[in-house]
């Protein structure tokens, strides 16, 4: 068990480096200098400032040093500085990433309690009203973008019924209600798409253990139908619907850009759309850092809850 | 033999509705007489009316004729961006899956590092960096895509060149290519096309929320994604505005997806079941 964990941890390591390093080479991989990029290429910039902007960026170095002084600044917390205000990128970015896991969390959670029971739902009523009204929805909700659904309920909640405030941001020591109503338009909309991922995954996977023997003994024996559901049905079916809640969470980091940036909601995402307009490139770096290592953390927990879920899967 | 009835008509019914929207975007010219480009300023942000069947929008554009040329880039990059990412993730999968090895380890891993980044991150920061524009945005989502298409070819090759018929052909000195062109890549092909489509849908979804993020298509020119984010900026005076291309993208990427999982249903009856 224990040889399966850290095997993991060992892999997940591996591929934190293999994005370090393509973050790294992000601006040296693209065509042009990187300089000018940065600056821009609608103006023509002042030799000193391009000049200024290379050292700043260690970019006057030789590579493989300007690789080891990024390794280094990266494990010693040294993200670089901002090239519009100096501020450091590190406590920018532990500065914002509370609220952007705060708000995938709770969009997470939400759809995991409402996709569970209704996948549930959906299996046991298979084929009937239930479960087709269900698959119905949930196509619609797999293949609607976040922006339009965020759009769509800033006008009903926000516009047309005045219920809710559609953006801005309220720090939940100051005033833990109006925090909480500000998060709920954006967590509805970041869950609605993992919510009928969730929904179908649970639905297909109570159906393939729904005509097994052993649920049928069971039944067979008397034992009570919540009881069959959630003992024997439920806990085979569990692996597939970690699995995808697993990877759904990936997907969030992903839809929290949109999501963020349509409720003006300050996380790491509309921290990218700010620096992107900016060009301000170690901002932007530290931030799709920050996300894919999310990414990877993520992945790596699941595979573990795999493992400890399924024995098979540790010696494969 | 009444569900499967059932089954062909989404086919068909998903079917019609993209060739609707293929159709509306290449026919855009004659199905309205409105120039997407012409402003008037006297008729900004007005209502429904017989000039204009879906009103106008804040530069006094007339919306439907917009939204019928906006279908083009989000096709052209979903055409285009899918059959690179195919392409190139072919390619790739093949070739790690045919001859193993150093290649194979190159591939996979590079695979696995691409796709730890969420797409819609590392688009943002090429064409941020790169500058918009359907060009770059068809590169820039062809590579990301191609690691779906790359793993599963990948996988499938691996499962085809194990056959008994593959190993007597590499054993009759068959050369390597024509092994790959006739036995690996037609026994690999159906899962790739059931792909492709849904490919297809997640490319509309990725282009359109880089040009309502103002990272895509380059205005003045109307694209779905780009009329949302400026319509978003006036639900109070005319709310219908930006319900129209919100339904419109959804619908288009609700009959794309349906028309990708019935083909899977159709092209590999295992997975019927009880689905």
């Amino acid at each position: 068990m224990s040889q399966f964990l850290i095997r993991r941890l060992l892999i997940s390591l591996l591929l934190v480096l293999l994005v370090e390093t393509i973050v790294f080479s992000l601006v040296h991989l693209l065509p042009g200098d990187p300089v000018m990029i940065i600056l821009g290429s609608e103006r023509t910039p002042d030799p000193a400032v391009v000049e200024a902007v290379r050292v700043q960026l260690g970019l006057d170095q030789p590579l493989p040093t300007q690789y080891a002084r990024w390794l280094a600044g990266l494990v010693q917390r040294d993200w670089g500085t901002s090239l519009v205000d100096g501020s450091p990128v590190w406590d920018t970015v532990i500065e914002r990433l509370p609220r952007t896991l705060e708000l995938v969390t709770v969009a997470m959670m939400l759809a995991t309690l409402l996709g569970v029971p209704m996948g549930i739902v959906a299996a046991l009523r298979w084929n009937r009203a239930p479960d087709r009204a269900l698959s119905i929805l949930g196509a619609i909700g797999i293949s609607s973008p976040v922006y339009v659904v965020g759009t769509l309920l800033v006008l009903l909640f926000g516009v047309t019924w005045r219920l809710l405030p559609t953006a801005g941001y309220a720090p939940f020591d100051e005033s833990w209600t109006e925090h909480l109503r500000r998060l709920t338009l954006p967590a509805i909309t970041l869950a609605l798409g993992p919510m009928a991922i969730i929904t179908r995954m649970t639905r297909s996977s109570m159906l393939e253990v729904f005509h097994q023997d052993y649920i049928r003994t069971a039944r067979a024996k008397g034992l009570q139908d919540r009881l069959v559901v959630t003992r024997h049905m439920l806990s085979n079916a569990l692996i597939p619907i970690v699995t995808v809640i697993g990877l759904q969470m990936g997907t969030l980091i992903g839809g929290s850009v949109l999501v963020e940036y349509i409720f003006n909601w300050p996380g790491l995402s509309t921290l990218l759309v700010t620096a992107l307009g900016r060009r301000d490139y170690p901002v932007v770096q530290g931030v799709i850092l920050t996300s894919a290592s999310l990414f990877i953390i993520f992945n790596t927990i699941v595979d573990m809850l795999y493992g400890i879920l399924d024995p098979r899967v540790r010696y494969s | 033999m009444a569900r499967k009835i059932q089954r062909y008509f989404w086919l068909w019914l998903s079917g019609a509705i993209i060739l609707i929207v293929v159709l509306a975007g290449v026919c855009a010219p004659a199905l309205t007489s409105r120039d997407p480009l012409a402003i008037d300023a006297l008729r900004v942000l007005q209502p429904p009316s017989p000039q204009n069947p879906l009103g106008t929008d804040e530069f006094g554009r007339d919306v439907l004729s917009r939204l019928l040329y906006g279908a083009r880039p989000s096709l052209i990059v979903a055409t285009g961006a899918t059959t690179l990412a195919m392409l190139l993730g072919v390619f790739f999968g093949v070739s790690a899956g045919y001859f193993r090895g150093r290649i194979e380890q190159i591939i996979m891993r590079l695979v696995d590092a691409l796709l730890c980044f969420p797409p819609i991150l590392l688009a943002m920061v090429v064409v941020g960096l790169l500058g918009p524009g359907v060009t770059n945005l068809i590169i820039i989502i062809g590579i990301l895509y191609s690691t779906t298409f790359a793993r599963l070819s990948y996988a499938s090759t691996l499962q085809v060149k194990a056959m008994e018929y593959v190993t007597v052909a590499i054993a009759v000195g068959v050369g390597n290519q024509r092994v790959i062109w006739r036995h690996i890549i037609p026994n690999i092909l159906s899962p790739l096309i059931v792909q492709a489509s849904l490919t297809a849908a997640a490319t509309i979804l990725l282009e359109s929320g880089l040009s309502f993020l103002g990272l895509g298509v380059v205005p003045p020119t109307p694209s779905w994604g780009l009329i949302i984010g400026a319509a978003r900026n006036y639900m109070y005076q005319s709310p219908l505005y930006v319900v129209w291309p919100s339904l419109l993208i959804a619908g288009t990427v609700l009959a794309i997806n349906t028309f990708g999982d019935t083909l899977r249903d159709f092209l590999d009856p295992r997975l019927r079941k009880w689905m």
